[in-house]
């Protein structure tokens, strides 16, 4: 007997699965959307959170009369779920936000003691198992630190300081006389954190009267008792206008040591070897070097299905760690009072230079269980 | 038949995704509102010195308490 044929038209191919193919074509897109959708909104949300988190901790420390003001840095290091990710894992993602809080009644105060020098605060939050977020790094870097100057003239009283003194008074902001022509200056070249543009632009203002004179325009008013032609003209500790040495048994701003002048441009070879030692390429600032963050991701997941003649039962696990790996770079040359240590060779400064690895770890889990009778 | 069923869970992926981004948006208000609601309290601090840079609890501000915001529920 021969068996029954039946003919298939070419029109009639695939067409029963269509409408399973469209759906399979436009779920795709469509989950990609619900995605993007849901990470924007966790985004928004947690950017929000981290940004109210960094003021709310810098109005904290301001409120501390050591400090009266607060420089805070939260990098906090979020999950991101992602649907078309297996298991929906996605990945982590840091959400950084940042304050700065002077409380203005404090705005002249000067740091006296080793507490209270300006410093920023840097912490790194990472999430951990049910999106608790864990501390994993406190940094706390100091922005200005003290060091010594000397054979300068002695200050009487503050209406009557000679030009010398209040041309340290302009460049510095913060000048302490400590009787027999001793100053203590509040440098924020020397400190931990160091910042390449405000420093060179400093050395500028110490060894070229030029840029000393205009800085000094917009920063006072000028009558006859304050000339800036005459103040910007005084010779202050080497390297100065005159001397380009440095000189360890009087103190003074090493960092402009040693400079070369080529067509009007100031070269500053000592601050341009200490920000080389950073190592990353282009490195204008101590700190956090974001653009050397390296990313490492673990994913542990499995499915175990156990079959019985009454129910199925699915057991999902996934583990993922990702770990983060970030440079920071310090100029770690204070003593435990905030004051500078001395070398006799302004380049030996740059040896101080330390780069190390901060490393903060996002961690999750998943247990799932999943019962179905037959 | 297979395109009204493509069409319903379309449908609910829809509502479902538009809920929760709903969801997301209304914790980024009520946080707002209760940052505001506690800006006074958080900046009367007392003027002392009290403050360790490298104790963070130290430097933990007043923050904003999130458990009293309604939870997620896609079918309300």
């Amino acid at each position: 007997m021969k068996t029954p044929m039946v003919k298939i038209n070419k029109e009639d191919y695939g067409r029963s699965g269509q409408a399973l193919l469209e759906l399979a074509v436009f779920s795709t897109i469509f989950l990609m959307i619900l995605t993007a959708v849901v990470a924007y909104g966790m985004r928004y949300s947690f950017n929000q959170r981290a940004q109210q988190l960094a003021f709310r901790r810098a109005m904290k420390i301001a409120s501390d009369k050591n400090y009266g003001s607060g420089s805070y840095m939260l990098i906090q290091e979020r999950h991101l779920p992602d649907f078309s990710d297996p298991f929906g894992i996605g990945s982590s993602m840091p959400f950084t936000a940042s304050a700065n809080i002077v409380r203005t009644y404090e705005l002249d105060a000067q740091a006296e003691t080793e507490d209270s020098l300006p410093a920023n605060v840097i912490d790194i939050e990472a999430v951990s198992e049910n999106g608790v977020m864990e501390p994993a790094v406190g940094l706390v870097l100091k922005s200005a630190a003290f060091r010594y100057e000397n054979g300068l003239p002695d200050t009487e009283d503050d209406e009557d300081k000679p030009e010398l003194i209040r041309k340290y008074d302009l460049i510095y902001d913060g000048v302490i006389d400590q009787n027999g022509g001793n100053y203590k200056i509040i440098d924020s070249c020397v400190a931990e954190m160091v910042d390449y543009s405000a420093c060179y632009q400093q050395a500028m203002k110490i060894v070229d009267v030029e840029t000393c004179t205009r800085h000094c325009r917009v920063s006072v008013t000028e009558d006859e008792d304050t000339n800036c032609s005459s103040i910007c003209g005084q010779v202050m500790n080497p390297p100065n206008q005159n001397n380009r040495n440095y000189d360890p048994s009087r103190g003074g701003a090493w960092y402009a040591a040693n400079y070369r002048v080529s067509g009007g441009v100031y070269t500053f070879p000592v601050l341009d070897e200490v920000f080389e030692r950073i190592g990353s390429a282009g490195a204008k600032t101590m700190g956090l070097q974001f653009q050397t963050t390296v990313s490492e991701s673990t994913r542990d997941t499995s499915i175990r299905k156990i079959e019985t003649t009454q129910r199925i039962v699915t057991e999902e696990r996934a583990d993922w760690q990702d770990k983060t790996t970030r440079s920071l770079a310090i100029l770690n040359n204070l003593n435990s009072q905030g004051e500078q240590i001395n070398h006799d060779n302004p380049m030996a400064f740059a040896d101080a230079v330390e780069v190390s690895d901060i490393e903060s770890s996002a961690t999750g889990r998943i247990r799932q269980t999943f019962t179905t009778p037959k | 038949m297979e395109m009204t069923a493509a069409l319903v869970v379309l449908m609910m992926l829809l509502v479902g995704a538009a809920r929760v981004f709903v969801w997301l948006n209304e914790r980024i208000a009520y946080r707002q509102y209760h940052y505001e609601d506690t800006r006074v309290q958080a900046g009367s601090a007392p003027f002392t010195e009290y403050v360790v840079l490298s104790n963070q609890e130290h430097i933990r501000g007043l923050e904003v308490n999130e458990s009293s915001n309604p939870p997620l529920n896609i079918f309300r």
